[in-house]
Formats: C-alpha cells, sequence, structure tokens
C-alpha cells in the first residue's frame, strides 16, 4: 500500500511540474500582455497612454524579461518561499486574494455537496425501485430538466423571479448592512439566507446527473442472484436494499469525489459571476481576461495540485468501499 | 431592515450623540459645526475640536441648493479592481484645483469649462505664462492630524516626479521648451512652479483627475508617512520591502503611496479608504469621513455632510444593472456604473416606484459614439492611395444612412453627425457637424464615378488604381454590440455603391496590437469632447497610436516607434496644437483651436456615425444638492466637480 501511495505521489508530482509549464505558455499565448490589456481599457475611458509609459510599466513588472525567467522568477518563490507572486490588476500577494475569497468559497460548495446528496440520494434509491410508477416518471422528467438546464441560466432567473416577486436583495453573500460588518448571529442567518440560491444553482446540475447515475446502476444489481439469494434468506425489504445493492451502486459517489476538491475552489465561474459572489472563480476569471499571469498561473496551479491529489483521495476510498477494485 | 429605515436609525443616533454632546458642554463658543459622530469622538477625547482640525482659513463651498444634513452611506459601484477612475472621480477629487460646476447657461469663454481653487488657496501668474505661485492654505492637515505644507509639495516634486526610478516618465503637462517642470518653496505655505516655455492650462491640467494608481501630484504624497519607505531617507527601505514580501523599495514605495489599496495612507479626500480595493472578501471598498477635511459650508457646518461611502466591485454588469433597479445604489449613469445604456431605460423606468430613484440628465463629452477611420497610413500603397482620396471618404460618407443605422441599433438615440464637438461646446460647428451626413446613395455612386474608380468587376465591385476590386477589412472589437451591428449595416451601404468591406471581430487587446504596429485598413472606435478633446486630441489631429485612421503620424507627433512623417497642412495643425498649451490668454487659446478644427474638418480625417443626445443617470430620491444637468466625461471630472462634499441625504 505504502508503495503504491508513493509511486502515485510520483507521478503526481511530474504531473504537477508539466501543468505548471503548460499554464505559463497558454496564459501567455494570446497577444499582448497585462499592459497592454490595461491600456486597452484605459483608452476605452478615453485615456491615450504614451508608448514610454507603457515601457516603463513592462520594465517595473518583469514583463520584458524572456518567458523561461518569468516563469523561473514565479515556479522558484512558490517552492522556495511559498509565495504565489503579485497580483498586477489588484496590486496585491496572490495568496492574500485567494485565502480571502476560499473560506466562502468552501462554505458554498460543502453546502451544495450536501444538497446534492440529500436529494439524489433517496430519489435515486426511490426511482430504481419503483420503476416506471408516476413518482418514477416525474423524477425523471425533472431530472433531465436539471441536466438540461445551463446553471447561469437558472440563475439568472431564479434571480429575477427573486427580483420581480419578492423584492429580495439579489446577488452577493450579504446585505449591505453586513458586509462588512464583523462576524455575529445576524451576519450568519443573512449568510445562510443568501446561500440558498447559490446553493440550489450550483448543486442542480450534479443532483440531476446524480439521480439519473444512481438510478442507472441500482437496476443493474437489482436483479442479480446476490439480491435474489439475500432475499431468499429472508431479510427485511430495506435492509437487503442498503446493505448490498446500494453499496455497489454509490462506487459513482466516491469516484466523482476527487473532481470535488477542484470545483470547491474553481467554483462554478459563470454561474458566481451571475450571481455576483465573492467566490475564487470570478477571481480567476477576471485574472485571464486583463492578462494577470501570475494571479492565474498560481491559481491554475492550485487547481490542478487539488484534482490531482483529489484524484488520489478517491483512489484510496473506492479501493477501501469496494473490495473488488483492491484485488485487480 | 431595508436602507431607508437603516439611515432613519441612524440619523436618530446622531442626533442623540450631538444632542448628549451639547449638554456635555464640550461644545465650546465656535464658528465651525461638525459632524455628530465626530462630535462624539471629540467628547470623548480622541479627537481635537473642530476649529483646531480645520485651517485657518477653509475652503467655504456654496451649497448647490440648501445647507445639509449630517450622515448616511453613498452606495456607488465600481466594474473591476483597476477601476480606480471611478473612485477618484466621485470621493478622491482633490487637487490644486478643480473644475467648476458646469450648468447650462452659464457662458462659457475658454475651450473648457473654468478652474477654481481648491487645495491652493490662490495662484499669482507671471505675465507670459511661466512662473505660477501657488499658496497652501494654513493650518491644512492631513487626514491623519498632520499638517500640510509646502515640505509636501517638495516631497513629492524631488522625491517622487523627480525621481527616475519612481516615476520614470514626466506627465506631459509638466514639461515645457522639452525641460520638466521646476518647483522652489517660498515659505511653509507657499510654492512656485516654474518652466522654460509659457504653460497656458496648467490650471486646467492641475484640474484633471489623478486616474492612475501612481497619481504623481503635489496632493498625493505624505512626506511624514512615506519618507520611512523612500531609499533616500531610509537606508534600509530596500530591505525592509524585501521583508515585507514587496520586489524592492520602489514597489513597495507605490504600493504606500496608492490611497485605493493601502488605508494607512493619509490623505486630503473628503472620504478615506478603510477597507481598500481586495481587502476583506475583495468585493467592495469602504470609505469614511475625513475628521480633517478642509472645507465647511456657507454656515460653518464641516464637510461633507455624509458619513461614509461604499463602492461594491462589481464586475457582471446585469448583476449592476438588478441592483441599481432594485435601489441599492444612490448614483449610477453612464460614468458610474456605466450601465445606464439606451436599452437599459425601459428597465430603469419600470421599476422607478420601488427602487425609489429619479432621472438626471448626464451630458457626456462623447464627441461621436461610432468612428470609422480609414487608415491614411496604410503600409498597403494601393490601400494608401484608395483611402488618402479625399473624395473617396466623402462618397462613403454620404452612403451611409445614418438615420436607419441610429433608429435601427441606438434606439434613437442619438444624432447624425461627423466626429465633431458637442453643442454646448463654444467649437461646435454646425457645417462640420453635417458635412456628408446626407444619405444619398446616387450622389455617393457619381462620386466615386468622378474619383476615379468609375470601373467595375463582374460583381459589381470598383476597380481600384491596380486594377483589383477594391476590398478592405474593418477591425471592430467585441467590445460594444451597436458597433458590429451598426457595421454590418455598413457593408450593405458600401456594398451598393461598389465597395466591398469585410468585416473582423476583435477582441480590444489584439485590435490596439494590430493599430500599434499599422497593420490594419480600417478600424472602428468612440470619441469623447470637451475637456478630453483639448488634453487628448487623437480624433481632431493624429496626437498618438490611438488615431486610429494615421497611425503612423500619430507615433510621429508622439516620437513612438514606426513613426513617418506627415504632410504639411497636418504638421501646421500639430504646430497650432502645441502653440495653443504655451498661450495664456484665453481668447486667443479658443481660436487656436478653432484653427486646429477648422484643419480637421477640411482633412475629413474619420467618418462619423453618431452622436448621442444625452446619456441619463438614476440618483435616489432622497439625495440632495445634485445638479439635474451634470457634465461629465474623463477629463472633466464627473461628479467630482458637483461637489459630492456637500451632496446629502434629505430626511423623508
Amino acid at each position: 500500500m505504502a508503495a503504491f501511495i508513493a509511486r502515485r505521489v510520483l507521478y503526481m508530482l511530474v504531473t504537477l511540474f508539466a501543468i505548471s509549464v503548460m499554464t505559463f505558455i497558454i496564459i501567455q499565448l494570446p497577444p499582448g500582455d497585462f499592459v497592454t490589456s490595461m491600456v486597452a481599457q484605459l483608452n476605452l475611458q478615453g485615456t491615450t497612454v504614451d508608448a514610454g509609459a507603457m515601457a516603463v510599466m513592462r520594465e517595473r513588472y518583469g514583463l520584458d524579461d524572456p518567458m523561461y525567467v518569468q516563469y523561473w522568477k514565479w515556479m522558484s518563490g512558490i517552492l522556495l518561499r511559498g509565495d504565489f507572486g503579485y497580483s498586477l490588476e489588484w496590486r496585491r500577494p496572490v495568496a492574500d486574494l485567494l485565502w480571502n475569497r476560499l473560506g466562502l468559497t468552501f462554505v458554498l460548495a460543502l453546502c451544495s455537496l450536501l444538497f446534492i446528496w440529500a436529494v439524489s440520494l433517496p430519489i435515486g434509491i426511490y426511482t430504481a425501485v419503483r420503476r416506471n410508477t408516476v413518482g418514477d416518471y416525474v423524477a425523471t422528467f425533472f431530472g433531465v430538466i436539471g441536466l438540461a438546464i445551463p446553471n447561469f441560466l437558472f440563475a439568472l432567473v431564479l434571480m429575477y423571479v427573486a427580483f420581480r416577486y419578492f423584492g429580495a436583495g439579489i446577488g452577493g453573500l450579504f446585505s449591505p448592512e453586513y458586509e462588512t460588518a464583523p462576524w455575529s448571529l445576524g451576519k450568519v442567518a443573512d449568510l445562510l439566507m443568501h446561500l440558498i440560491i447559490p446553493t440550489i444553482v450550483l448543486g442542480l446540475h450534479g443532483t440531476a446527473a446524480l439521480i439519473r447515475l444512481l438510478r442507472a446502476n441500482l437496476l443493474d444489481e437489482l436483479n442479480k442472484p446476490y439480491v435474489v439469494t439475500a432475499r431468499a434468506y429472508g431479510l427485511s425489504e430495506r435492509r437487503l436494499l442498503l446493505k448490498y445493492p446500494v453499496r455497489i451502486a454509490l462506487n459513482p459517489f466516491v469516484s466523482t469525489v476527487g473532481w470535488v476538491l477542484p470545483t470547491l475552489v474553481s467554483g462554478a465561474t459563470i454561474t458566481a459571476v451571475v450571481l455576483n459572489l465573492p467566490m475564487t472563480g470570478p477571481l480567476l476569471l477576471q485574472a485571464l481576461i486583463s492578462q494577470d499571469m501570475y494571479l492565474a498561473g498560481s491559481f491554475i496551479m492550485m487547481l490542478s495540485a487539488l484534482t490531482v491529489i483529489g484524484t488520489l483521495l478517491s483512489d484510496l476510498l473506492l479501493a477501501w468501499l469496494d473490495p473488488r477494485i483492491r484485488y485487480t | 431592515m431595508d436602507v431607508n429605515t437603516g439611515m432613519k436609525l441612524l440619523r436618530r443616533i446622531s442626533t442623540a450623540a450631538a444632542l448628549l454632546a451639547l449638554t456635555a458642554g464640550t461644545a465650546l463658543a465656535q464658528d465651525y459645526k461638525e459632524a455628530p459622530i465626530l462630535a462624539q469622538e471629540v467628547a470623548a477625547g480622541k479627537l481635537p475640536p473642530v476649529t483646531e482640525r480645520l485651517p485657518k482659513e477653509p475652503l467655504v463651498v456654496k451649497p448647490f441648493e440648501s445647507v445639509g444634513q449630517y450622515g448616511g452611506t453613498w452606495r456607488l459601484t465600481m466594474a473591476s479592481a483597476s477601476d480606480i477612475s471611478s473612485l477618484v472621480r466621485t470621493i478622491g477629487y482633490e487637487n490644486f484645483t478643480r473644475w467648476e460646476t458646469w450648468q447650462p447657461g452659464m457662458e462659457q469663454k475658454d475651450i473648457v469649462p473654468g478652474v477654481v481653487m481648491n487645495v491652493a488657496k490662490s495662484v499669482d501668474i507671471n505675465t507670459d505664462g511661466t512662473e505660477y505661485t501657488f499658496k497652501l492654505r494654513e493650518g491644512m492637515k492631513w487626514s491623519d492630524g498632520q499638517p500640510y505644507t509646502a515640505d509636501d509639495v517638495m516631497f513629492w516634486y524631488e522625491d517622487v516626479y523627480s525621481n527616475t526610478e519612481v516615476m520614470p516618465t514626466k506627465p506631459t503637462w509638466s514639461v515645457r521648451g522639452g525641460k520638466p517642470l521646476v518647483v522652489e518653496k517660498i515659505d511653509d505655505y507657499t510654492v512656485k512652479f516654474k518652466f522654460a516655455a509659457p504653460n497656458g492650462l496648467l490650471l486646467q491640467a492641475l484640474a484633471t483627475p489623478a486616474n492612475d494608481p501612481e497619481p504623481n501630484v503635489p496632493t498625493a504624497y505624505p512626506k511624514h508617512y512615506l519618507e520611512k519607505f523612500h531609499a533616500k531617507y531610509n537606508e534600509n527601505a530596500d530591505a525592509e520591502a524585501k521583508a515585507s514580501g514587496g520586489q524592492n523599495w520602489v514597489s513597495n514605495f507605490n504600493a504606500k503611496a496608492d490611497a485605493w489599496r493601502n488605508p494607512d495612507l493619509p490623505r486630503l479626500n473628503p472620504w478615506i479608504v478603510s477597507s481598500g480595493i481586495g481587502q476583506g472578501n475583495g468585493s467592495q471598498v469602504v470609505a469614511k469621513r475625513n475628521p480633517y477635511y478642509f472645507k465647511v459650508d456657507t454656515e460653518g457646518n464641516q464637510l461633507p455632510y455624509m458619513d461614509q461611502s461604499t463602492i461594491d466591485i462589481i464586475s457582471d454588469p446585469q448583476v449592476t444593472l438588478l441592483k441599481a433597479a432594485n435601489g441599492d445604489f444612490d448614483m449610477v449613469d453612464s460614468y458610474i456604473g456605466f450601465v445606464t445604456t439606451p436599452e437599459n431605460k425601459g428597465t430603469f423606468f419600470d421599476n422607478q416606484e420601488r427602487g425609489n430613484y429619479d432621472f438626471y440628465e448626464v451630458l457626456p463629452n462623447r464627441a461621436n459614439l461610432m468612428i470609422v477611420s480609414l487608415n491614411l497610413t496604410n503600409k498597403n500603397p494601393v490601400k494608401r492611395e484608395i483611402f488618402g482620396n479625399r473624395v473617396f471618404r466623402e462618397a462613403l460618407s454620404t452612403a451611409i444612412n445614418r438615420d436607419e443605422i441610429i433608429e435601427v441599433v441606438w434606439l434613437g438615440q442619438g444624432l447624425p453627425y461627423q466626429t465633431v464637438e458637442r453643442p454646448e461646446s463654444p467649437l461646435f460647428d454646425e457645417e462640420m457637424a453635417t458635412q456628408f451626413t446626407k444619405f444619398d446613395p446616387v450622389l455617393a455612386n457619381k462620386m466615386l464615378d468622378e474619383a476615379g474608380f468609375a470601373k467595375k468587376d463582374g460583381n459589381g465591385i470598383r476597380l481600384g488604381p491596380d486594377g483589383k476590386p477594391i476590398q478592405f477589412t474593418i477591425d471592430i472589437s467585441v467590445l460594444r454590440q451597436p458597433w458590429i451591428d451598426t457595421a454590418e449595416l455598413i457593408k450593405k451601404y458600401w456594398r451598393n455603391v461598389g465597395i466591398d468591406l469585410l468585416i473582423n471581430t476583435t477582441d480590444t487587446t489584439a485590435l490596439n496590437q494590430r493599430v500599434e504596429s499599422n497593420d490594419h485598413d480600417a478600424a472602428v472606435w468612440s470619441a469623447s469632447g470637451g475637456a478630453d478633446t483639448l488634453f487628448d486630441p487623437k480624433y481632431f489631429l493624429p496626437s498618438s497610436w490611438a488615431s486610429f485612421y494615421a497611425t503612423a503620424w500619430g507615433q510621429w507627433y508622439a516620437k513612438d516607434s514606426n513613426a513617418e512623417e506627415p504632410p504639411e497642412v497636418v504638421k501646421k495643425q500639430m504646430a497650432l496644437y502645441d502653440e495653443l498649451f504655451a498661450t495664456v490668454d484665453v481668447g486667443k487659446r479658443l481660436d487656436l483651436m478653432k484653427q486646429v478644427m477648422q484643419i480637421a474638418k477640411e482633412q475629413f480625417y474619420t467618418i462619423g456615425i453618431m452622436q448621442p443626445t444625452t446619456d441619463y443617470g438614476i440618483i435616489n430620491k432622497q439625495l440632495r444638492n445634485v445638479p439635474k444637468t451634470l457634465l461629465a466625461s474623463t477629463e472633466y471630472t464627473h461628479p467630482g466637480a458637483a461637489n459630492p462634499e456637500q451632496f446629502y441625504f434629505a430626511q423623508k
């Protein structure tokens, strides 16, 4: 087991190195750099920046250095000092920006994960066991719709409804009066109220997908001989169901845990932009648009690291859950 | 709790506090009055009394309508972390001078609205305009209570402006006769600015907002706070900067001097940032009242009236729109929040009741919202010859049905004008505005025939001097959908007169790069007018690469790369423009600018499509002392010129 983990960790390091090089190259591929994109924005407002000032800014930000020098500066900072670099647009250390937003991102991601599991588990089991009943058809209908609607569109519709009919504060995670207030019971309650819409929106797609998956897997298992045997031994229907076929049908829940970690950080970017949530996704998007390369690069590195770690974790979990995998 | 009841409560609390302060006997006989929350702090011994905080001669601001009441939060929005201009124009506009509040019907003798004294109390100018002696206000203080004196101005001049490490380039306004500005300290409250050649528009240049994160103006660098980060005063500055995670002392110094990100920096502004860009969860900037602010109203109440300001950073315009329609912001227009577009007007009308806002008029300094520039300095000699033919451009302009475009694309919110100053401006020229704007395809065809493009190929496309069909590409940024929609219509109009247009939509950065390297045939952008024209006249004369119709000439003027010497008439125009800045006489200056415009009119550099009529804004019904009509532009500070420190919330 230890050897297995060690080997996997080694692969992970190689993968991460490759990702870091690719990331750095891809971010720099579009024409221009941070300075040109900033100048473009100023030009839009009617201010022209002269060439001298642009050259000075490039020199100051080190954008004139060859790409490998820039890469080394960035990487050595991360490896030697744990310094993720400096955001050119926000003019703050990247780490500050990330940590400020990670807390709420985690809360929201956790809420939607719990929401997905709480809703899809019972419905998935129900639709498999009561196959082709009215309940199954209704659940399937909404499940398919849930799969089909893009998250951001659903968010827009919910926001419009909230705005039009309830006059509710829209967007953000706090009401204006709590935005900068210290933590209190009132602020927590306010946060929970604001979390409802994002949780539903972010969880919708996952819920629908998992219901379908669980139903399909469970249907495969329900007719297998071991179920019949168990039934013949006189196990109660509930115990029988939960103890054997559901446990096997749970595999997809576990194998997708690995993908949960990166979504914890990247959030659902477009949805977060639409709902104006102070999550990490919109920060990454803006960083890519303005070619704020250290922010974007460090971001993608963190995402990749989390994905790789998540995959390892889910492999280990899966082996623990399903003995068949351990022996192959 | 909605915002209004919150405000009421806040006001009730503050009135109670004021009463308390009075009965406690701390309010001595004094001429000046202060905000209740400051009175509390004075009573608690945390602040000196208001008379000691104000300069000996505070600046008296005449309220626009009435003397106001203290309290409330000014809720605004900005578009991104780089959108510093939104902060400067609203809560951070304190320079030596400032623009006066322009109102319709005011007589305007100069090219731009008038300028009044601000941080500087007065100025003496010598006759040829080479020496400006500014008097500062005795007893004026930074927001931490330390005095603001000539030493701070000298610190800016010697250690920021003149230090090539901190500020490697000199702003245009400060260089005259090829030499940078010289500043001398006369006494603690007097400084003299000396130039090698006359500087006619110094006071106007100083009144423009410092939109750069490194402002480089004499009112932004508190010596007592910043000197410890400067290598000249602290030999360990570099080591300390690196120890705290900075790259070197210069970037650390600039970061410490950044008023929008460093809450510790003392400033002169009415509200001082307490939570900067990127702090907290990064979604809001908060600024609280400056207890040492140097202005009072006509009854001696220390300004500002409003206690604080919050500025939400929202990157998605749809979110800004919904929040604005919900009444979540106190002031939104085409310069603050950027969502009051013609197509959103319906949404704002429908929600006026619940959002509790009124409309006001914004006269945007937008000379033209869509300008088609054919590159007169094209690298391809054939295209250069075709575009350089003025009749060709005039014919193409005549072939465009502007009325249809304005109706279909801009919902009727514009006038079919060429690139021209706005009717409010003394530089407006009706003939220049309307030349070649009358839609007449027959005439356009005739003009093209006579200009030497009579021959056509089998598809009905006219042939150029090289015998090939005339076809060129127009580069359009995807930034504004109306540009792309209009281009589709123009493609149709021009096809009707035998010219083949290809449309290339592109990212703004890519577009700018193409233009900078002079690789474009044609491109689209918009132009500002008024004060913006004065300081950045790129659409009336080729002054930089951003003059899309003559990039290489613009680069020649700006001494940039790929420069190409322009023809005599253009050089004459440039000389006239230069002369303008050396001219102190207002009437002569206006006359010079009119000559510049006359040449622009004759040269017919660009094809303008439409000048927007007026923009609109929405404003909290409770907000007072805001003019019903406001002038706006990048350089004419909006809404700063209307003195936001005297805006206030009326009680219901």
